[in-house]
């Protein structure tokens, strides 16, 4: 449905993407991942046709559209900023583009109607955008965009602006309306919660370069580069070494446990070590060590998060852990004493489809 | 404390009230002076309220400037809407659709406004000559369209870089183009701008003397030269010379009066970021 091959944007001597290329089927929910200054937005500018590619080209099916004018590539975008203009009512706001694209006055009507159901907006069709709530206005911005049916829609951090209750509630109408009708979507995106809460698949940024394409779980658990490791979730590095008998066992201290590898850290494993990132959901903490040796920590705070208990463990000058205890009523007091146990969910050691 | 506050605070009032009085006093003088008949008129009797009303002398104004005040409304009107059109366009194109040399531009236009007006009178007057717009209302308005083009398109420049640039993405994403998007979102988003440069415009055009003294003869005369043509009659008929230079401030104070309030508030909208 669309395909960007081989983007490439220069400003000036700044090289904000680098040789981008991605393949997005039809239907597909696709959030591009990434810190501020990443090249994310800039990639999805150069799709809408805000901004020219120094070189590479962009298709939408069989058509190459990198030199075609924005209005003429038919796809909806919803801007951070709502963008929505301030002397049209939410009705008209989502009009606008059907009265543009010369719709008969009836259709135009009953799918504004349409879309203010959808959105759940009907109640504020004659109200002005600066009379409506933030969430409101994005709502209306999505229908906007969504008006003239477009294949495709471009997202650029659209819930952002939002706080924290709104946007939750916002992203599950996006979800749930962009199933319905259908349409392909890609959201620009600095929030990881996000981007592996909505999207089909998850394309991690840096730099103006791609770190990784996958689903939310292979982005999440199977991480290829160390900055998709930390970015993505908290994970804190620990350096690892063979274990030694052959099994999924590595070895970091007198402590040996089962961690399922990448294929490149296999590959380090083998020349001597590699780093692996511990997740604060895969670390237990005990208070005495058992028969597998352990290591010590210090718990040096702990944080009530409702549904867990975050807790901060120095395990060394250089390594402090952090852990998330589920459920957890107790509080780990300062200067306490803990041991930690490491353990991989994802790990099978039987039956693994991703052990090659 | 407080009070001390309260005295300063007091004394500055009137201090104010004062200065303001001093500035109006040519004001109270001419309004005055008007509404008495030529014999009450004397320079012992100057400062008095006159004794009985006479509005003899405005109706005499009215009667030698009459024509001359359509001449300037034929004037003001179309070259400052004309003025405040090509402003908004420069504006738009300069702020929304930057391309190479859009500062250079900007810069060049501006320069437009110090130019001195006595320094193209000359060619100014050959040009309109042989153009065949010398001494018509036509001719004029070409002038005051061209010369505002600078502060007008300043105006809606600095207007319109407060304008989100989303919000003319969106326009393109929408299926319009660069006249759709002025006339369907900057156009309507513009009249606070448009306030703005017309009272400028309006004022400007209005009071300006040089040029239509230089370009224009009876019976196209604006009013501003016809003001000084009665003054420079034989006799002086002060109270009808009043009345006259009260009628003609009287439209620039009316649009300023009704429109003064966008006039604060559209200044302040380019400048200030919201």
């Amino acid at each position: 449905m669309l395909s960007v091959r081989n983007l490439t944007k220069q400003f000036r001597d700044h090289t904000a993407v680098e040789d981008f290329s991605a393949e997005v089927a039809a239907g597909e929910f696709i959030a591009l991942l990434g810190p501020s200054g990443s090249g994310k937005t800039t990639v999805l500018r150069m799709v809408a046709g805000l901004l020219q590619p120094t070189s590479g080209a962009v298709y939408l099916g069989d058509r190459n559209v990198t030199k075609t004018r924005p209005k003429d590539r038919q796809i909806g975008v919803v801007f951070q900023s709502y963008a929505l203009f301030p002397h049209l009512t939410a009705g008209d706001n989502i009009a606008f583009s059907l009265k543009v694209r010369r719709w008969s006055k009836q259709d135009t009507a009953r799918r504004v109607d349409e879309l203010l159901e959808i959105t759940q907006l009907s109640h504020r069709k004659d109200y002005y955008p600066e009379q409506m709530s933030g969430g409101e206005r994005q709502r209306v911005a999505l229908a906007r965009a969504l008006a003239f049916n477009p294949p495709l829609l471009l997202l650029d951090e659209p819930l952002s602006a939002l706080d924290a209750k709104v946007r939750i509630s916002l992203r599950e109408m996006l979800k749930d309306v962009q199933r319905r009708l259908h349409v392909t979507a890609v959201m620009v995106t600095h929030d990881q919660e996000e981007a592996l809460s909505l999207a089909d698949r998850v394309i991690v940024m840096q730099s103006g370069q791609i770190e990784q394409i996958g689903t939310p779980e292979e982005v999440y658990h199977s991480p290829q580069t160390a900055f998709v490791s930390t970015f993505v979730g908290v994970a804190t590095p620990i350096p690892v070494t063979a274990a030694g008998d052959g099994s999924h066992d590595v070895r970091w201290g007198d402590y040996a446990f089962p961690w399922l590898l990448t294929i490149a850290q296999k590959r380090e494993l083998a020349d001597g070590g590699t780093h692996i990132y511990i997740r604060p959901e895969a670390v237990k903490l005990l208070s005495a060590p058992t028969a597998r040796h352990e290591p010590k920590g210090e718990v040096l705070f702990s944080m009530f998060l409702g549904n867990a208990v975050r807790v901060r463990v120095r395990m060394s000058d250089e390594i402090v852990l952090t852990a998330d205890v589920m459920g957890g009523k107790a509080m780990y007091r300062p200067g306490q004493s803990v041991f930690v146990q490491l353990r991989d969910d994802r790990v099978d050691p039987k039956d693994d489809p991703r052990d090659r | 404390m407080m009070a001390l506050r309260r005295i300063n605070r007091s004394l500055l009032y009137v201090v104010l009230i004062i200065l303001a009085c001093l500035y109006l006093v040519p004001v109270y003088v001419v309004a005055v002076t008007s509404l008495k008949a030529n014999s009450a008129i004397s320079l012992a009797e100057m400062w008095n309220l006159p004794s009985s009303l006479s509005l003899s002398s405005i109706s005499a104004a009215w009667a030698q400037l009459g024509p001359n005040f359509m001449n300037s409304f034929e004037l003001a009107v179309p070259a400052t809407l004309l003025s405040a059109l090509i402003g908004a366009l420069n504006g738009y194109a300069l702020s929304k659709w930057k391309f190479k040399g859009t500062n250079v531009i900007f810069f060049l236009i501006l320069f437009g406004m110090f130019i001195p007006y006595q320094s193209v009178l000359i060619p100014l007057l050959r040009v309109l000559d042989m153009i065949g717009l010398y001494n018509t209302i036509a001719g004029l308005i070409l002038v005051h369209t061209v010369y505002g083009i600078p502060i007008t398109t300043l105006i809606f420049r600095n207007f319109y870089v407060a304008i989100p640039d989303e919000i003319i993405e969106s326009g393109k994403i929408d299926g319009t183009g660069y006249w759709g998007i002025f006339r369907h979102i900057v156009l309507p988003l513009s009249i606070p701008g448009f306030v703005v440069a017309g009272i400028w415009q309006f004022t400007q055009v209005w009071n300006n003397f040089l040029f239509a003294v230089a370009l224009t003869n009876p019976p196209y005369q604006p009013v501003t030269v016809a003001l000084v043509n009665i003054a420079g009659s034989q006799t002086v008929q002060w109270n009808v010379q009043m009345a006259s230079a009260l009628l003609v401030s009287l439209p620039t104070l009316i649009v300023y009066i009704f429109l003064g309030k966008y006039f604060v508030r559209g200044l302040l909208a380019g400048s200030v970021k919201g």
